[in-house]
């Protein structure tokens, strides 16, 4: 299956209310992640299933992502914590695209790929840093060490792909 | 009556979200019919101030929270009816099946998740409000404009229904009034109860002791379609001034 891992867009430094699970995208994350889908639609990434955190930033970025979703969209909280089995029993279909939060993302990735939770022994390892909108395509079998990464697309040349 | 008034300020979106979690509560205890209903009404009710808002995400997902207890509300409004008594014991039986797969959906991690994405949701602004509506209203209109087809009558009578509830649904959260949208749903919700019970009935179509109700749903089908066309046209031309 092919499986991508995508990072929220910018977010507000701070909700009005405090609440960090309240950052709503800005106007320019908004726009910038827009032309990134653009660029995701160009290379033929279509998602037959989103799944993405339940916080308002990951939720804003998962709407964004309908030009290119055929499928199902669903909110899971094992997005919003450092990654268990339980996230990857909810992956299922053939191009699923997972919309969440560092550092949790790249820990998932190491754990996809390599098989072991790396950060676990050394929390200071990135085993790769996601910016804001960008996106790594796995490809493989959900199950830790049983993926291989495919591409790593950071936000701007996923806008440029969709202005070719 | 049917007016809007206003397109901002929606109503305090906490006491739909507060009523949805208070039905999960008491399923997760029991699942009675009163909680079954409440919690459709409430996912419905939320589903549009999403789309009041122009957010699709949590859509799907209260959908099929939606989707889950559908079965089951559907054997509870046959239960209300005078059954033949084997045919109930059936339908009690189916019950129990369903209401066993709608406790394991609402103890599932999703649906917390689903509340807790719904509570940093913030109200809809004006803008996407008004567009919405009209959205709504054009969408209402075209499942009308669908009834004029004789062909896909009963399709479109069920196309109508899901579209009128949704645009009350809007105009509720506006506080505007939608008393005619309510007896218009009212006849097409009543309309769609027969036409589940009349699935039911035909799927034991060899059963002798039901032949009586089958041919009483029949009749019913045609009062209530009746009914809920003229209801539709009398309002029909009220929609366009939304």
């Amino acid at each position: 299956m092919d499986l991508w891992l995508i990072r929220h867009a910018i977010a507000q430094d701070q909700a009005p209310s405090g609440d960090d699970a309240r950052r709503a995208l800005t106007p320019e994350g908004r726009d910038r992640f827009a032309r990134g889908v653009r660029g995701l639609a160009r290379i033929g990434a279509r998602f037959d299933l989103v799944l993405h955190s339940p916080m308002l930033r990951a939720q804003e970025t998962a709407d964004l992502l309908q030009p290119v979703c055929t499928g199902e969209t669903a909110v899971t909280s094992a997005l919003a914590r450092a990654p268990d089995e339980q996230l990857f029993a909810d992956i299922q279909g053939t191009c699923v695209a997972l919309v969440g939060h560092e550092p949790w993302l790249s820990q998932t990735l190491g754990w996809l790929v390599f098989g072991w939770r790396v950060y676990e022994e050394d929390p200071s390892i990135a085993i790769v840093e996601l910016k804001k909108g960008s996106a790594a395509h796995l490809v493989g079998e959900p199950r830790p060490g049983a993926m291989h990464l495919a591409a790593l697309y950071p936000p701007a040349a996923l806008r440029a792909l969709g202005r070719r | 009556m049917l007016q809007l008034v206003k397109t901002s300020p929606l109503l305090p979106v906490d006491t739909w979200l507060g009523e949805l979690a208070r039905q999960i509560e008491r399923l997760q205890v029991a699942v009675e019919p009163d909680p079954v209903h409440r919690l459709r009404v409430a996912a419905g009710r939320l589903s549009v101030w999403l789309e009041l808002g122009a957010r699709h995400s949590l859509r799907p997902d209260l959908w099929r929270l939606r989707r889950s207890a559908a079965t089951v509300r559907d054997l509870d409004v046959l239960a209300a009816q005078d059954l033949e008594g084997a045919w109930t014991e059936t339908l009690r039986q189916e019950r129990a099946v369903e209401a066993a797969c709608l406790r394991a959906a609402l103890n599932s991690p999703r649906v917390e998740a689903l509340l807790e994405g719904l509570v940093v949701v913030p109200e809809p602004d004006a803008v996407n409000v008004r567009s919405a509506i009209q959205h709504m209203k054009r969408r209402v209109q075209r499942a009308g404009d669908g009834l004029d087809d004789p062909k896909d009558k009963d399709s479109a009578l069920h196309r109508l229904r899901r579209r009128v509830r949704r645009l009350r649904y809007a105009l509720d959260w506006l506080g505007s009034d939608s008393t005619d949208l309510r007896t218009l749903q009212e006849h097409l919700g009543g309309l769609n109860d027969l036409a589940v019970e009349l699935a039911r009935l035909e799927a034991r179509a060899g059963d002798p002791a039901l032949e009586s109700r089958r041919h009483a749903v029949l009749h019913e089908i045609q009062e209530r379609r009746s009914r809920a066309l003229e209801a539709w046209k009398s309002i029909r031309p009220r929609i366009g001034e939304l």
